[in-house]
């Protein structure tokens, strides 16, 4: 069975053939060149696949690309608009709290923390921690990354009083 | 000492990858895609120890997919780590053999146009098996007397025999122990064990191969050491090492996995010669689980001390489970002796070492390499020590650590050298301080079902491991640092940053140097053509060795420039100083005492190029004579539910002695890196095996190999990191270490902390609540 | 080894928008129910599952929903994140949330449905204890022969068979959740042990508790990851109905939970959950019991 989907992706649609065993995470990288997304384990416990779907979080290995046709989805590599040379608050502040080490887990970590602020525009660290608790970051002890995110979120409580 | 006179060491700047690393454009090696490329699949072993009869690649072969095995594969055998010298470095690996010692041992490989098409095909390949009796623990390993799990291992040239699977063994000895066991008034004597930890590098290990038109190859795999995977390469497959190049690429963490050449690389190298097309193999999460871990260990620690608390003697036996290869066991082996002897003087010291294989995953480096396994030990014997002779636990470590002035040898008898930078004592004063050491609980009067305990625990690791006279272990840094004609400075070395800003670090050192702004120093792409050797980033060595090396280099080039400069300015060259003019966004060059006689960085530059002076430019290697202890405490207080066993990390205060701190903010993050995978370590990681099947438990899932979250964290607020106030005199601008020390104390501090609340030393990794509950319920004071 | 990068199996896919599209579909043998997925595919990667083909349900809007019109009901394809965002349920069933709460990570939570939990079945399905000590039933809808649609009700204890294992038979799908208003006075809680935070159980428990002044009028507990299925702590709840509510008794009775559950090592050791099970329920019951009346507290 193939079937023809439609991804759209940062905004972008993109008309594709899959077979319905394709996992999202695959076609992302593989099809689209997203390499923002990454495999961390396939099974949903690391959180590096991380992407948004319509609003929401989710992980795309545990994802069928077919399950995901039609739907926004927001990669790493769409968090600021095509052609915006300044970057987000959130990735501004990881690297200035050092949050980023290895940088492996950072686009997914990053994307679950833009989910969180979208909702919630001042977390406390429990709020924060409950939110990444799907991610894992081998490197980085998490310390900095909830600063980073507290970081980010005050940043844009910021930029959205100018 | 104070960092006021650094324009950039000790200042916060924004790390130079960070803007690829947050928008996904930081390129793995998982994320290299190439025209005409195959995807590779690693066949393996679903039995622990096993003889290959046939294999049947017919139905691979008619999938379309090019099928590699044993027969294909060069038969040398070699050791997969090279950061020690021939005659220290047991070879008993093979690309692929026939001979199956572990679940998950690869005895072939495939490669097809999609992930899924050569999983498919390797689903399709048949094989027959002879089964051989396993051996799952160090006991029965070392009961076999036929079908080893290797009958012969290479020394050099040199074939030996192995008996009772024994990989290797190690005695250190100094002074007369038997006579300082006599002079000892107390001697605590206890058996601790430590887990086989999984890395959980985020980025599985992989690589990608392509063949070149010239026969050559380019590689980029997940290492920490580029010119030794280069050298093994070329020496397994006979490629020139002019026609060999391997590319640095950024690793999604390492750990240690990553210092020998990863088993996934040679196989990725061999589909691609057999094949003709380039190949990328990304290891399954579970394949990634059975490929490394870290060494465990089990061993009896016996100290004796004097009334006063003067440690007289110790004798240590350890018996290593190093899984189904050798990893260089013959090191750590060495090593473990040498933390325990450099943790703590010991006139009167024995040491035996064992490795034994197993049918088990192999064991290699993971941050620390044997200093948490044996600080664990050392750590909580000194706490015996010091309760059974009622001194303070502070006071009986100040007495006795090995500090200024003293030789230490931590990296193994070979590697001895002098401490010249020595923070323990302010360390150990601020921690108490700020965790509130003297208000601790007294376990024996707690009651209550939540009981706090404040536990601490002091270690090191060397800075690298040089030593004047070279010993088992390589070390030196090549380097190449050139002025270019904007007055931007171009570093070149094969050096490697696992994320914890080590390039970023010997870019400052740089800018310093110069006195040029941060952002004009780059970091030139490296690869082996371009650079030279440089042993590896492991061993806490990357700003102390790595940059020290690349800052000498640097001020080799400095030579060059200034004495254009000297001839621009009509000035002598000593007479010439630098500085960074932040508002031109330039280095200058000025004559001292005359500030008005200057020139730009550019203009000197620009002017020896029109001239046809020359480049300012220097290149050189740089081996290190010390690896000074980067020293580091850590006070952890926790919270133990009496009733279910459960603990609470509530605060800790992580003291490390850097010298002077390059990356203040990136440095923090080494301490909470290393608090969080050492706490793991103490409370919840560990690897086991089904005997039965001799698998893994978890079958590779993280589903059951569980590590530590956020939540199960303190906050930031309850989180202090603090450095102590030294300069290393023998390091770059007074710098040495973090990195290993930033774990090595972390599970012996908890461990203590859980004694102080419950009044029960553990002495076995990990301490779970299922452990901690029964011994509470049996009343016990020690297990 | 299994292998989580790819699915190397082939399987046809259907979207359908209603039940009884869905149901005409997973009449035949190999056809898989697929909600969010994040069992199922993960069941399929390890090659525990070959299926046929997959139904998705996202779809079906009859299955997706949350109604307090004629008691609660919730439909079996809600996200789990709807369940903990919702201010009613958190008010009234604090149970249920607490456990959703508990689950995975936020990712899980926004893909992973209620139904999915349920019908996996897994022994230490968070879902569950919560579920049973809220009295909750289940419906399970069919085909017949004659092409119409059949729905039973039963209890949701009853919905359990063993390890991965329910009622459901080929061709049957859970449809809708259905849970009573609770009693007034009545409180809930649920409380989970893991290895770490973000864990499956190593055992969980939900209380539901009913007080009248100091007495314990009625009381329900389930315990998740101690048996095959999850289980009620008949003889715990035995020892409290319609006594004054100590400490004391409380711990005493607690003990009794051994004689209810049957735990193997699992994700820890059968001597610890037993020891655990009985700490667990006390606390459970605590918490239950202090939000069941304005200021009532467990004394000693
Ligand atoms: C990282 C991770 C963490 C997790 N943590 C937890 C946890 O803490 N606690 C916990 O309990 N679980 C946990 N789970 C398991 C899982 O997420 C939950 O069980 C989840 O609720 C399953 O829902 P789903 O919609 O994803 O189900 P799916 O995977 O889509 O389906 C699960 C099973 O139910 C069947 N099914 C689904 N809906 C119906 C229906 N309406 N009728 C008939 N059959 C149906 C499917 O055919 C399949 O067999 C975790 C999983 C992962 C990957
Ligand atoms: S790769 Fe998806 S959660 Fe790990
Ligand atoms: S920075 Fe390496 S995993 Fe998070």
């Amino acid at each position: 069975m193939r079937i023809p989907i439609v991804l759209k992706v940062n905004g972008k649609e993109h008309s594709i053939e899959v077979k319905p065993n394709e996992i999202l995470l695959n076609v992302l990288r593989d099809k689209l060149h997203l390499i923002g997304v990454k495999y961390g384990c396939g099974i949903g416990e690391c959180g590096a696949c991380t992407v948004i779907l319509n609003g929401r979080a989710i992980l795309s290995c545990q994802t069928l690309a077919v399950s995901a046709a039609g739907r926004e989805i927001t990669t790493i590599e769409g968090l600021v608009p095509e052609g915006n040379k300044e970057l987000h608050p959130l990735q501004e502040a990881f690297i200035e709290e050092g949050a980023v080490q290895c940088g492996f887990c950072t686009p997914g970590m990053i994307l679950s923390a833009k989910a969180l602020v979208d909702k919630n525009p001042d977390p406390s660290n429990s709020a924060i921690k409950e939110a990444i608790r799907g991610n894992l970051c081998r490197c980085t002890g998490y310390i900095n990354i909830i600063k980073a995110i507290k970081t980010g979120a005050e940043k844009i409580r910021e930029r959205s009083k100018r | 000492m104070s960092n006021k006179k650094y324009h950039f060491l000790g200042k916060d700047f924004p790390r130079k990858d960070g803007i690829a690393r947050v928008t996904g454009r930081e390129v793995y090696p998982s994320d290299i895609y190439l025209t005409g490329m195959l995807h590779g699949r690693i066949l393996r072993s679903p039995y622990p120890h096993a003889r290959i009869k046939s294999i049947d690649f017919s139905e691979a072969l008619s999938l379309g997919a090019v099928c590699l095995s044993f027969k294909n594969t060069p038969q040398k055998h070699f050791n997969l780590r090279q950061v020690s010298v021939p005659r220290a470095t047991y070879k008993d690996w093979q690309v692929l053999t026939d001979h199956m010692r572990q679940v998950g041992d690869p005895f072939g490989a495939v490669a097809a146009e999609t992930e899924e098409l050569a999983a498919r095909a390797a689903g399709a390949v048949k094989v027959e098996w002879e089964m051989l009796p396993s051996y799952m623990t160090i006991e029965q390993a070392l009961a076999a007397r036929k079908d080893l799990i290797h009958e012969k291992v290479y020394l050099e040239d040199r074939e030996i025999t192995i008996k009772s699977n024994i990989a290797c063994t190690r005695e250190v000895a100094e002074g007369d122990v038997d006579k300082g066991f006599k002079e000892a008034d107390v001697i605590v004597e206890n058996e601790f064990s430590t887990p086989r930890v999984y890395h959980c590098q985020l980025e599985p290990r992989s690589c990608v191969c392509r063949p070149e038109p010239d026969g050559g190859i380019t590689l980029w795999p997940t290492t920490q050491a580029l010119h030794n995977t280069r050298i093994l390469i070329g020496d397994i497959f006979d490629i020139p090492l002019n026609k060999l190049n391997v590319v640095r690429i950024t690793g999604g963490g390492h750990f240690g996995s990553g210092i020998h050449t990863n088993p996934v690389v040679l196989i990725t190298v061999a589909l691609a010669l057999k094949s003709g097309k380039p190949v990328r193999i990304v290891q399954s999460r579970e394949e990634d689980m059975y490929d490394h871990c870290r060494y465990p260990s089990r061993y009896t620690l016996k100290i004796g001390a004097k009334k006063d608390g003067t440690l007289v003697a110790g004798e240590m036996k350890a018996s290593v489970d190093i899984g189904s290869h050798h990893i260089q066991a013959l090191s750590y082996l060495g090593v473990l002796a040498g933390w325990w002897h450099s943790l703590y003087r010991m006139p009167n010291l024995k040491y035996e070492g064992v490795a034994v294989y197993t049918n088990k995953v192999p064991t290699c480096a993971m941050q620390g390499y044997g200093a948490p396994q044996v600080t664990f030990g050392v750590e909580t014997t000194m706490n015996m020590l010091a309760e059974r002779l009622g001194i303070d636990p502070i006071e009986i470590r100040i007495k006795n650590y090995v500090g200024l002035g003293e030789i230490f040898w931590g990296q193994g008898p070979t590697v001895r050298s002098l401490i010249h930078s020595d923070g323990v004592k302010e360390l150990l004063h601020r921690g108490a301080e700020l965790i509130g050491w003297k208000d601790r609980p007294d376990p024996k009067t707690q009651t209550g079902r939540f009981r706090k305990g404040i536990g601490m625990a002091r270690g090191f690791h060397t800075s690298g491991t040089g030593a004047p006279v070279p010993g088992e272990v390589k070390d030196f840094t090549t380097a190449q640092v050139k002025v270019n004609e904007d007055g931007s400075i171009d570093i070149l070395t094969a050096l490697m940053d696992h994320g914890g800003g080590t390039l970023d670090a010997a870019a400052k050192l740089v800018a310093e140097e110069f006195g040029v702004p941060f952002e004009k120093v780059g970091i030139s792409p490296a690869d082996t053509r371009s650079t030279g050797y440089d042993v590896c980033t492991h061993a806490t060595r990357g700003v102390y060795c790595g940059g020290g090396a690349v800052l000498e280099v640097a001020r080799e080039a400095k030579k060059v420039l200034l004495e254009y400069a000297s001839r621009i300015l009509d000035a002598p060259v000593g007479s010439l100083k630098t500085k960074p003019d932040f508002k031109l966004g330039q280095g200058i060059i000025y004559v001292e005492g005359m500030p008005e006689k200057h020139i730009t960085l550019a203009k000197a530059a620009q002017t020896a190029m029109n001239k046809d002076w020359g480049t300012a430019i220097a290149a050189g290697s740089i081996r290190k004579v010390n690896c000074p202890p980067a020293y580091t405490t850590y006070f952890v207080e926790v919270e133990v539910d009496m009733q279910t066993g459960r603990v609470e990390i509530k605060r800790v205060a992580a003291g490390s002695d850097a010298g002077v701190v390059i990356n203040p903010t990136l440095a923090r993050g080494q301490l909470h890196g290393g608090f969080y995978r050492g706490a793991g370590y103490a409370l919840v990681e560990d690897t086991q095996y089904d005997e039965k099947t001799g698998n893994l438990r978890c079958k590779g899932l993280l589903t059951n190999y569980k590590m530590l979250g956020p939540e199960d964290l303190p906050d930031p607020e309850d989180f202090q990191v603090f450095f102590a106030d030294t300069y290393e005199p023998t390091g770059p601008m007074g710098a040495k270490g973090i990195g290993e020390a930033a774990l090595n104390p972390v599970p012996a501090a908890i461990a203590l902390a859980i004694q102080n609340a419950t009044g029960i030393y553990f002495t076995r990794l990990p301490i779970l609540p299922e452990t901690i509950l029964k011994a509470v319920k049996e009343g016990r004071d020690h297990v | 080894m299994s292998n989580s990068q790819v699915i190397d199996c082939d399987f046809d896919y259907y979207s359908p928008k209603t039940v009884e599209e869905a149901l005409e579909y997973l009449k035949s043998e190999g056809v898989k129910v697929l909600a969010g997925g994040t069992d199922l595919l993960n069941d399929i990667k390890t090659g525990e599952i070959v299926p046929k083909a997959l139904v998705s349900i996202l779809g079906i809007n009859e299955l997706d929903f949350v109604e307090f019109e004629h008691g609660f009901r919730i439909g079996p394809a809600t996200l789990l994140c709807k369940i903990e965002e919702d201010d009613r349920i958190k008010k009234k069933y604090p149970a249920l949330c607490e456990a959703v709460n508990s689950m995975g990570g936020m990712q899980i939570r926004n893909m992973a449905t209620l139904g999915g939990n349920l019908c996996t079945a897994s022994p230490g399905a968070d879902a569950a204890p919560p579920l049973i000590v809220l009295n909750a039933k289940v419906e399970v809808s069919r085909k017949n022969g004659r092409g119409e649609i059949e729905r039973r009700t039963l209890p949701i204890e009853e919905f359990f068979t063993g390890p991965k294992k329910t009622v459901l038979e080929q061709g049957e799908l859970l449809t809708s959740i259905l849970i009573p208003e609770p009693d007034a006075s009545s409180g809930s809680a649920f409380i989970k042990i893991g290895r770490v935070k973000l864990d499956i159980a190593k055992i969980n428990c939900a209380v539901y508790v009913k007080g009248e002044g100091d007495i314990c009028k009625n009381v329900r507990i389930s315990l998740g990851a101690v048996a095959p299925k999850p289980v009620r702590a008949f003889n715990v709840e035995k020892a409290l109905a319609g006594k004054k509510l100590t400490a004391s008794l409380l711990a005493e009775a607690a003990e009794m939970v051994s004689q209810d559950i049957s735990p193997r090592n699992a994700r820890s050791t059968a001597v610890y959950k037993t020891q655990a099970a009985s700490v667990l329920i006390q606390d459970t019951l605590t918490t239950a019991w202090n939000r069941s009346g304005a200021g009532r507290e467990v004394k000693e």
